[in-house]
């Protein structure tokens, strides 16, 4: 009779830390842990014996140091005796503005290109391939600065809008002309539109520097609770349609609850409008969008549609081609079955890389430096660089500013997309 | 009795007619990808005049383009020769003078024939990788055989 030898000892030898598969892994990480550990602490060590040797010290004080310097477009107050710390402030919400508007209009245009791209209509579907492949293929900043050149080549420059007496004596009219009875003037410098203002205003409120418009609020305010209201309102017309067949009438009683309360608070604030008006040399009055600011938002939006109307192409191209076929057996017509039933399912298929679109876009946002749009890069990451010469700072404090909106922005629209992800039992 | 011969018989099968000109050759592709329906119809004459505008602003400027000068004055002074004092034309005449700072930088000019000689040489090292059947007396140069 054979019995099996004894087991191997389970002693314990150093040579099986290489040579033993369960152990050898472990093994493998912590050497190149420690390697790792070694380099960052060999960075760090150097920057600090750096900065010690030119008799600099790391710290955030320059923030409230007064900035010295002006910016040509600030959306919150600010002056050139205001802090660092504010310039920094009015640079983030440059850069917000133009990624937020740009993230809203790319979706909207890449999802048209997107879906006239697939159009039947031979000739739409080349001019939209045509399109893209221009668009995507073509770095971001030349865009940028083409659009910018169009915009500041081709349009009058102030003194083309002066009327002068001897023009009305002469019966002459001035070289340009301003758009939408006199309300919207373009010249080569910015758009200046009307500025809303409020004759009953309710002030601003805030903590010290950082005051937000009362006035802005209630309306958004209004805007939202009525909105609120009147999806309980369809969603109960909706009820009784499935509970009797019939549906009541809503369409005006939606107009009157997304119209009225709005109409009748802006009465009540007051509302009038600004409108700009021709000074000596140039517009006074008004709201003056410069055209950096337009051209970026341009370039952005046409560069980042370009990918979202592939993305939203795959995503139709997903669903496989049974399912429009169901529908269209069903009596549904070509828009209802795109509404209905292939976007809703496509949508699971486009969110996830349009996440990264955007997130593309807000980081894109800092190529504004080349047409001089003051966003973060330029004020934090530019002058107040320049003047102050803290570089590491700075650029960190740009870093984790840029990974801050990068990470809330990721986290509410993954919250999104689990929101209409398929759910799986 | 009745008579059951007909009065007619055709005897020999019909030609095959040509189809309704709508259904065939350019008119049914016209029909079936640009004009199918009031959205198509519109989308095609919105898509035509979009390419018309393009093609309008941007053809007369790649026409008069000019290769043969050597400065932006004279690019301008042949344009309006060969277009008129108003037209515009493109100044590719900078490519051509220009072309070797594309290409080569800086790099002193007598000594342009090193990067060529690096750049042919760059097909010769990744040939082995890309030929794989190639005859071996020609991988003379292939480090490890």
């Amino acid at each position: 009779m054979a019995y099996a030898g004894e087991a191997p000892k389970p002693g314990f030898r150093l040579g099986m830390l290489i040579y033993d598969t369960r152990y050898r892994s472990l093994t493998i990480q912590l050497i190149v842990l420690v390697l790792f550990a070694f380099g960052l602490s060999w960075l760090i060590n150097n920057v600090i014996v750096n900065l010690a040797a030119k008799d600099r010290t790391f710290d955030y004080g320059f923030l409230w140091n007064r900035a010295g310097y002006d910016i040509n477009q600030t959306l919150i107050p600010y002056t050139n005796d205001s802090t660092h710390g504010r310039a920094l402030f009015v640079g983030l919400v440059n850069t917000l503005v133009v990624a937020a508007l740009g993230c809203f209009l790319a979706t909207i245009l890449g999802v048209i290109i997107g879906v006239l791209r697939l159009s039947k209509n031979w000739l739409i579907g080349r001019v939209m391939t045509v399109y893209v492949e221009v668009f995507r293929n073509i770095p971001l900043l030349l865009w940028i600065l083409l659009s910018f050149v169009i915009l500041t080549e081709t349009t009058p420059s102030p003194k083309d809008f002066r009327v002068t007496d001897e023009m009305v004596a002469a019966g002459q009219a001035p070289a340009a002309r301003m758009f939408l009875n006199d309300s919207v003037a373009i010249t080569n410098r910015g758009m200046n539109v009307p500025a809303p203002l409020f004759t009953r205003s309710l002030g601003t409120a805030g903590i010290g520097e950082f005051q937000i418009s009362l006035n802005f609020l209630a309306i958004f305010a209004v805007i939202g609770a009525s909105a609120i209201v009147n999806r309980r309102m369809v969603r109960r017309a909706r009820a009784i349609q499935e509970d009797t067949g019939v549906r009541p009438v809503t369409w005006w009683k939606s107009l009157a609850l997304l119209f009225v309360p709005v109409i009748a608070l802006m009465l009540a604030l007051g509302f009038h409008l600004e409108y700009p008006r021709m000074t000596r040399f140039n517009f006074s009055g008004g709201i003056e969008v410069l055209h950096s600011f337009t051209a970026l938002l341009v370039a952005l939006v046409l560069y980042t549609a370009a990918f979202i109307a592939e993305i939203v192409r795959a995503g139709i191209l997903a669903i496989p081609r049974g399912q429009t076929e169901a529908a269209f057996a069903l009596g549904l017509r070509p828009g209802r079955t795109m509404n209905l039933i292939i976007l809703p399912q496509a949508l699971r298929v486009i969110i996830p890389p349009l996440i990264s679109q955007y997130l593309n876009l807000t980081k894109n946002t800092s190529l504004a430096i080349a047409v001089s749009y003051m966003d973060l890069k330029g004020t934090l990451g530019g002058i107040t660089l320049f003047q102050t010469g803290k570089e590491l700072e700075c650029m960190l404090l740009m870093m984790l500013i840029y990974l801050t909106i990068s990470l809330m922005t990721s986290s509410v629209l993954n919250i999104y997309n689990s929101s209409v992800k398929l759910k799986e039992r | 009795m009745t008579d059951t011969s007909p009065v007619f018989v055709r005897t020999e099968i019909l030609p095959q007619q040509e189809p309704p000109l709508a259904e065939k050759g350019a008119v049914k592709w016209l029909r079936e990808n640009l004009f199918s329906g009031w959205i198509n119809t519109a989308l095609t004459l919105a898509g035509i005049w979009l390419v018309y505008v393009l093609l309008v602003a941007s053809l007369p400027w790649w026409l008069n383009s000019v290769w043969d000068v050597n400065s932006l004055g004279e690019c301008r002074a042949e344009v309006a020769v060969k277009a008129g004092p108003e037209a515009t034309g493109a100044c590719w005449a900078m490519v051509r003078v220009w072309w070797h700072l594309f290409v080569f930088g800086f790099y002193p000019r007598s000594e342009y024939w090193r990067p060529v000689l690096a750049f042919a040489l760059l097909f010769v090292a990744i040939a082995p990788v890309l030929f794989q059947a190639l005859p071996r007396r020609m991988m003379w140069h292939r480090l490890c055989p």
